[in-house]
């Protein structure tokens, strides 16, 4: 809709767009016949910026060209924020929503919006869902421009471009796709795009929203792309040919496109000696499969084929199960679900309460329980050592892709046994082996195989050896010159 | 996808959780007896997770045992039998120890091994001790305060003295088969012996003494005839055999030396034999070799000689031969060929030996046997000469 002619009607219109919300200021000043107006939302943008410059600006306005010199005159001296200008009441509405005063003049249907932006955000802090021991300690913030800017700051490259799409019908967030461009193939952001170009919803609040809707493949638990709040692991992720998406009001970017030895990585592995890294890696990929695995072997074991056991474990075991009421499979199931339920709860409870839930945890629980004779205390340790492998990881996603196929393993378990068991693992692999995200198989490097890319997968390579970047992700190979180390020596 | 999960769980219900078993609605067998009571057979199981052990305030590992026994005209009747006995099914997977008494072995064991082979769940690795001046059963009680279990003592016992002592073989169940089914090969398997009484030895105050009463003790070899056993062999006699199979590793000598002694220590110690066919006449050769040490000294021994070196290496070289030569002497006197030249013969010269195959155990002695010995003496010892010249 475009704009009017009077201030008062543009006024008028706009109260009546928003139902005359709380928050809107609009204000009309005469001076020598001249007359202009004002208006912008108090909960988001800082009037004093500005009001006493219009004070004074209003005389020296031109009266034959109202709008162009009164343009210029702020143009040129308000330096320190945005100005434009805009015709329609959608436009006007979107500027003052974002912290901007419309500046209206009387008899002209244009008006002029400076950014008077209030500062909502936080500043930047330290990351609290990633921390590290070595390293840089910032993290992103809801601030869009910040997020960029933490970015910016530490690739000094032209060559990193952001593109900006504005996503949801109500809340137009700002959705940013930022890649390197001589290292990104160029039909990986252009697929990006389209498909945040077709996107159409009336909200977009979180990066999740966007991850949500980029995923076709809604099936799959295990999670396609890494979630991070950490600027510097946005940037090596940046550096290895891979796109960054970054959403307005959220402190959480996705990274793109991940395969699964990512999520066995950390943020501090750059940081580290790589024989560390690389023992940390095997560590994590041990847990990976000890996390998914143990509950079921333990009770295909227990309950289908006994032969396996050792001597004396097996007497062992039998033992410590005399008197127990439940199956093993029930007495799994109950205690992976008590500390699924433990988690849950410490995750959404503030600090103060945590004591009394390691209580309840620790001791009730764990050894209440096998006291009582409802649980084996082999059964204690499985589950216990289960759920201390799954928190080795960095992403909650793939915490919960493991608890899922968890659950589906122990039924297999349950059902068949062993041999059930390792057709639910056949069946695990052709589901990983089918998961791609922009064309990148999601057990690369391993599945199909690349050897040259498994020097920065488990394990870690020196850095003298990382010559060259991972090539199932870009065609511009070259990080460090050949010659290096000759060079050098 | 719909399709699939439809089948996943078609498939799970039909499965109707085949085999499946709580681990503790077993009782656990880990050793088993078979005597003779008149014409009975008498077998006992040893079950070591017995239920009374899961206190809450002892420590849950440990476990208590318990034997059952029952008696059948078959060895399968006897185990139906303690299934009468028995709160929970027998489970025969992890046993590790079967123990045949003496009379059982004299009469033939190939039922007590038909049950075992056909039994299907059983694994076959467990060792086979026979039972000497003792019954079978009671060689499970015996309570020891070093191993959880008795039959644990047992098979740890077999386990690592085979490494460490030369007079004993360590027999398992698929060794035993492989023996029994073999051409021209006799069995020879080492007993086990209770020393002191049987009553005191399954009381808890046997695990509680720090000098156990009653204990059971490996013993030499007995040597079997088809599937009887028809002679015990001594304890050189025991060494000599094992050497001959190969199974001796590691020995020691004590070799008389003029008014003294000196003990020689062997840690790698092989055998060798070969047989080839002389003018149609059977020649075996046996070559021994090894390195052995000096361990112990007593009397004036001048060690840094090397003539005397020479001399005791001859000695204990020649006392090697001597444990063979007794040996095979045992071995023609019962007319049992337990070093299974027999078998060599039947892989080399298969027309030869179905010539002789019959008589092949009644002519043992027309054998040509040749030893010969190559212990090398290493003077590796800490002091050249006995501690008592030295203070000379």
């Amino acid at each position: 809709m475009k704009l009017d002619n009077s201030i008062e009607k543009i006024f008028e219109t706009l109260n009546k767009m928003n139902g005359k919300s709380s928050d809107i200021v609009t204000r009309i000043i005469e001076k020598n016949n001249k007359k202009i107006g004002y208006v912008y939302l108090e909960s988001v943008s800082s009037d004093d910026k500005i009001s006493n410059f219009l004070n004074k600006a209003i005389v020296n306005m031109d009266r034959k060209k109202p709008f162009d010199s009164f343009y210029n005159l702020i143009q040129n001296s308000i330096f320190n924020s945005k100005v434009k200008s805009c015709e329609t009441y959608e436009d006007m509405y979107y500027h003052l929503a974002s912290g901007f005063t419309a500046i209206v003049i009387d008899g002209c249907n244009k008006a002029i919006v400076v950014e008077t932006r209030q500062k909502l955000d936080r500043g930047v802090t330290e990351s609290t869902s990633e921390t590290i021991t070595r390293g840089p300690k910032d993290s992103f913030t809801e601030n869009h421009n910040m997020n960029l800017g933490l970015i910016r700051k530490r690739i000094k490259d032209p060559n990193l471009w952001y593109e900006e799409v504005k996503i949801g019908r109500r809340t137009k967030s700002k959705v940013t796709v930022a890649y390197i461009k001589d290292i990104v193939p160029n039909y990986k952001v252009k697929k990006i795009l389209n498909e945040l170009k077709k996107i159409d919803i009336d909200a977009v609040i979180d990066t999740g929203y966007i991850r949500e809707l980029l995923e076709k493949d809604q099936k799959s638990v295990f999670p396609k792309v890494i979630s991070t709040e950490r600027p510097d692991f946005a940037c090596t992720s940046l550096l290895n040919g891979k796109i960054v998406i970054l959403v307005e009001n959220s402190p959480f970017v996705i990274i793109l496109p991940a395969v699964l030895t990512d999520f066995f990585h950390s943020p501090e592995d750059n940081y580290q000696k790589p024989f560390n890294v690389s023992f940390s890696r095997i560590l994590r990929a041990i847990c990976f499969f000890l996390a998914l695995l143990t509950p079921g072997i333990y009770i295909a074991l227990m309950t289908f084929n006994h032969e396996i056991i050792p001597d004396q474990l097996l007497i062992s075991l039998a033992i410590q199960r005399e008197g127990v009421p439940f199956p093993t499979a029930i007495e799994v199931l109950l205690f992976v679900l008590t500390f699924e339920v433990l988690r849950e709860a410490d995750i959404h409870s503030p600090s103060f309460s945590g004591s009394a839930m390691n209580v309840v945890g620790a001791l009730i629980l764990g050894d209440a329980a096998v006291a009582a004779g409802i649980v084996s205390p082999i059964v204690i340790i499985i589950i216990a050592a289960t759920s201390i492998s799954e928190l080795v990881f960095y992403d909650v996603d793939i915490i919960d892709a493991i608890r899922e196929w968890r659950l589906l393993f122990i039924l297999a378990a349950t059902f068949m046994g062993l041999i059930g068991f390792v057709a639910m693992f056949i069946i695990f692999i052709a589901k990983l082996s089918s998961l791609e995200c922009l064309g990148t198989p999601y057990l690369t490097p391993f599945s199909p195989l690349n050897i040259r890319s498994l020097k920065d997968s488990i394990i870690r390579f020196s850095r003298k050896d990382l010559k060259n970047r991972p090539e199932y992700l870009t065609n511009n190979l070259k990080r460090m010159d050949d010659n290096y180390e000759k060079n050098n020596s | 996808m719909k399709k699939i999960i439809l089948s996943l769980i078609l498939l799970l219900t039909l499965t109707g959780c085949w085999n499946y078993n709580e681990l503790n609605e077993f009782s656990i067998v880990s050793g088993v007896s078979i005597d003779k009571s008149g014409d009975e057979y008498e077998m006992s199981v040893l079950i070591s997770n017995s239920p009374k052990s899961n206190s809450s305030e002892s420590n849950s590992s440990e476990s208590q045992v318990v034997v059952y026994s029952g008696k059948g005209e078959s060895i399968f009747s006897a185990l139906k039998q303690i299934g009468l006995i028995s709160p929970s099914e027998l489970y025969f997977g992890s046993f590790s120890i079967l123990v045949i008494s003496e009379e059982v072995a004299k009469d033939g064991i190939n039922n007590a091994i038909d049950f075992f082979v056909r039994y299907p769940n059983t694994r076959k690795n467990f060792y086979v001790v026979l039972s000497k001046n003792s019954k079978a059963k009671d060689t499970l009680k015996i309570m020891t305060p070093l191993s959880s279990f008795p039959s644990q003592q047992i098979t740890d016992n077999v386990k690592t003295t085979t490494e460490l002592q030369g007079i004993i073989a360590s027999t398992n169940f698929n060794d035993l088969l492989s023996t029994i089914l073999s051409n021209g090969t006799e069995l020879s398997i080492n007993c086990i012996e209770i020393i002191g009484d049987v009553k005191e030895g399954s009381s808890k105050e046997n695990i509680e003494s720090s000098e156990p009463k009653t204990y059971t003790k490996l013993g030499n070899l007995g040597i079997f005839k088809g599937d009887k056993l028809i002679d015990w062999a001594n304890r050189d006699e025991s060494l000599g055999i094992n050497i001959i199979n190969g199974a001796t590793k590691e020995m020691f000598l004590d070799i008389e030396y003029k008014e003294g002694y000196v003990v020689i220590d062997s840690t790698s110690f092989s055998s060798n034999v070969s047989i080839e066919l002389k003018n149609d006449q059977p020649v075996v050769n046996i070559e021994l070799s090894g390195e052995a040490r000096i361990i112990e000294v007593k009397g004036d021994i001048d060690l840094e000689n090397s003539k005397v070196i020479e001399e005791i290496q001859k000695k204990s070289n020649k006392k090697i031969k001597k444990r063979v030569e007794q040996a095979i002497e045992l071995a023609i006197k019962n007319k049992t060929d337990v070093f299974g030249f027999g078998q060599m013969f039947y892989q080399k010269y298969p027309k030869y030996f179905k010539s002789v195959k019959d008589k092949w155990n009644d002519n043992l002695d027309e054998i040509e046997i040749k030893i010969k010995s190559d212990l090398m003496l290493k003077n590796k010892v800490s002091s050249k000469n006995s501690l008592e010249e030295i203070n000379d």
